[in-house]
């Protein structure tokens, strides 16, 4: 039996690679693929390329004026972040007074809480989100350093008060961290849309 | 050597029927979840023996990998799973002497995302 090296799967994509990924996605996750849709690594990249296709999809909306190499590169950039997010990284612990008990969200399934804070706000698309600091030791405060794509004619510092607070709120309901402080960086400027705000 | 495939399965049914619950994953080491992958895909298993269950001498530890609804707090609905899966071995009569629970959240759906994944 003979072994392709092309065959040999993504480790951090339960067997499967970005491609097929993208694929699934366009087939509408038709036939249903369980091997797909039981991977939380999987269904991490999904979330994140999905709303990948909805921005590349409002970009096209505005096409006057866009540079598609620029647009490559920005859509290219956008897929290493999904790629490197998707590790399930840390464990972060959550308290239970039985300590047979050991609880914790990944660091990953926490990157996705606090992209999505972003993402369904309106006026920004969320880039890198790094967190900063020991997040595997109770009580220990960390620093969450995101960085962002503003829509055009948006307040820098309106925006990013509100992305720090929408931040702060999604961390405070779905886990236990203490946030020393949030760091948003924006690094893009793109054309505005319809936006569906989120506020 | 106890077979617990069928304790496993238990386990991951009452995991999924858990409110804020909206998906569980393969908790296995890595190296048995790569295979047990291969088998889903290939149509030999059913994804249902989810949650990994590991024997010591007189010492059980018992993992679940979860996804949760994001409508609920994560926390909450994690706390609710470990108190579930620490009742449940309770009253398992196979399960002797110490007992240690990890479950571990992979992913904070976005709400109703759960109707789609099929999983629930």
């Amino acid at each position: 039996m003979t072994f392709d090296a092309t065959s040999v799967p993504e480790d951090d994509l339960d067997g499967h690679t970005m491609e097929e990924l993208g694929d699934y996605l366009d087939r509408g996750r038709t036939p249903y693929d369980p091997s797909i849709e039981t991977s939380a690594a999987c269904r991490l990249a999904l979330v994140g390329m999905t709303r990948m296709q909805e921005l590349a999809r409002t970009a096209l909306e505005h096409e006057s004026g866009r540079d598609p190499a620029r647009d490559d590169a920005w859509i290219s950039g956008l897929l290493d972040t999904i790629k490197t997010e998707i590790r399930s990284g840390r464990d972060i612990p959550v308290g239970h007074p039985n300590p047979v008990l050991r609880l914790a969200l990944t660091e990953a399934a926490v990157r996705g809480v606090i992209r999505r804070a972003g993402d369904t706000m309106g006026g920004v698309i969320m880039g890198r989100c790094v967190l900063d600091g020991d997040v595997t030791t109770p009580g220990a405060p960390i620093r969450i350093d995101v960085t962002a794509g503003l829509e055009y004619g948006m307040s820098v510092a309106e925006t990013a008060d509100r992305l720090r607070e929408r931040i702060t709120r999604a961390l405070a309901e779905h886990t236990e961290l203490v946030i020393g402080q949030i760091d948003v960086t924006i690094d893009d400027v793109y054309p505005g849309g319809d936006r569906t705000d989120d506020r | 050597m106890t077979d617990d495939t069928e304790l496993s399965r238990q386990l991951t049914a009452a995991i999924r029927a858990t409110e804020g619950v909206s998906g569980v994953y393969p908790a296995q080491p890595i190296l048995e979840a790569a295979a047990g992958a291969v088998a889903v895909r290939l149509a030999l298993r059913v994804p249902d023996v989810l949650v990994d269950i590991d024997r010591a001498d007189d010492f059980t530890t018992v993992s679940a990998h979860i996804s949760t609804a994001g409508e609920r707090p994560a926390t909450e609905t994690l706390r609710r799973v470990g108190e579930l899966l620490l009742e449940r071995l309770g009253a398992e009569p196979s399960i002797r002497g110490e007992v240690a629970v990890n479950v571990k959240v992979r992913l904070v759906e976005e709400a109703g995302a759960s109707a789609v994944s099929g999983l629930a």
